[in-house]
């Protein structure tokens, strides 16, 4: 999940095949309290399980963690766009990961390809079955993504 | 009276000192060759460790998807588990587990996950295509055979052990 230089080197040797970029986007309620971390740690564990699966094709972006205020929806779909759209010749397919429904409905309006998370589930982050869980939420995500390339 | 003498003084000497010389660089060398010797000796943590990962009895012909923790001693980060999972089948009486890991760029492979490719390993991300044994089919992405896992079956239960070079095809 956390680049390092090698990973970046081994990527540049493959820069022709791989074309998809996974943009994780976890959003947080104000109130800080575990289940921030929770969130953030299964959005973290489902798109490394992605990126895992299609290593050879998809390029896992670094997570963006968003606290939610009244103005969340008007800058961090500026951020996010404006991100989305530098890497657009690179990769010509971009999808979000994320657990905010209103941004995974703003970005499909705008064609970019969303995925929005199950509820981050209630067993310990650290328990075998959180584990299993991001397994299966990983590959209800990797068929749709890999139809997208057979379009 | 010279004659008589078994050891003269001199030679006495001689002995004294190849005997403490001797001492002393026995006392150099020992941790020495046990530094360079000692690795070879122990069992090793990375290499060595086979898991349980299956029965026997559930394996058919059709290969299976299989989960299973591996603990890999690193120099940096110390013992770590990871997740590793391998597709097992079982043919002619013999265990083979192969690999999931694409060896054109590292994707995860599934067999029959392909309706138009059946009895065959497909990778989607570039269409790669492996036969059951894992034998890289020639046209395809792939330039080597999926990787086998090291096998030993005790009790009934199936263990599983370090990723090596696919020994059961001679490659495409």
């Amino acid at each position: 999940m956390k680049w390092k230089v090698e990973d970046m080197e081994q990527l540049l040797g493959m820069e022709e095949y791989v074309d998809t970029l996974l943009y994780p986007v976890s959003v947080s309620p104000m109130d800080w309290d575990v289940k921030w971390i929770a969130d953030q740690f299964w959005l973290e564990k489902v798109s490394s399980n992605v990126e895992q699966n299609l290593k050879g094709r998809v390029f896992l972006f670094q997570p963006l963690c968003v606290a939610r205020n009244e103005l969340f929806l008007d800058t961090t779909i500026p951020f996010i766009r404006q991100n989305i759209k530098a890497m657009s010749n690179r990769f010509p397919h971009r999808a979000i990961l994320t657990n905010s429904k209103e941004l995974a409905e703003a970005f499909q309006e705008e064609g970019v390809i969303a995925f929005l998370l199950s509820p981050t589930p209630e067993e310990a982050v650290t328990s075998k079955r959180f584990l299993e869980k991001s397994l299966i939420e990983a590959n209800r995500v990797i068929p749709k993504l890999i139809g997208v390339w057979s379009q | 009276m010279s004659k008589d003498q078994g050891v003269s003084r001199r030679q006495f000497l001689n002995y004294c000192l190849t005997g403490v010389g001797g001492f002393l660089a026995a006392g150099m060398l020992a941790p020495m060759i046990k530094f360079a010797v000692d690795p070879a000796l122990k069992k090793g943590k990375a290499g060595g460790n086979m898991v349980p990962v299956v029965d026997e009895a559930v394996l058919t012909g059709e290969p299976s998807n299989h989960g299973f923790k591996y603990k890999i001693t690193d120099a940096w980060l110390g013992e770590q588990e990871t997740e590793l999972t391998a597709w097992i089948y079982k043919e002619g009486g013999q265990v083979i587990a192969l690999s999931p890991i694409c060896k054109h760029l590292g994707c995860t492979v599934g067999w029959k996950n392909d309706p138009q490719k059946q009895n065959r390993f497909f990778c989607p991300c570039h269409n790669g295509l492996y036969e059951k044994n894992g034998k890289n089919v020639p046209g395809t992405p792939p330039m080597n055979p999926l990787d086998t896992y090291q096998v030993e079956v005790k009790n009934g239960k199936v263990y599983l052990g370090l990723v090596e070079p696919n020994k059961i095809v001679g490659g495409a």
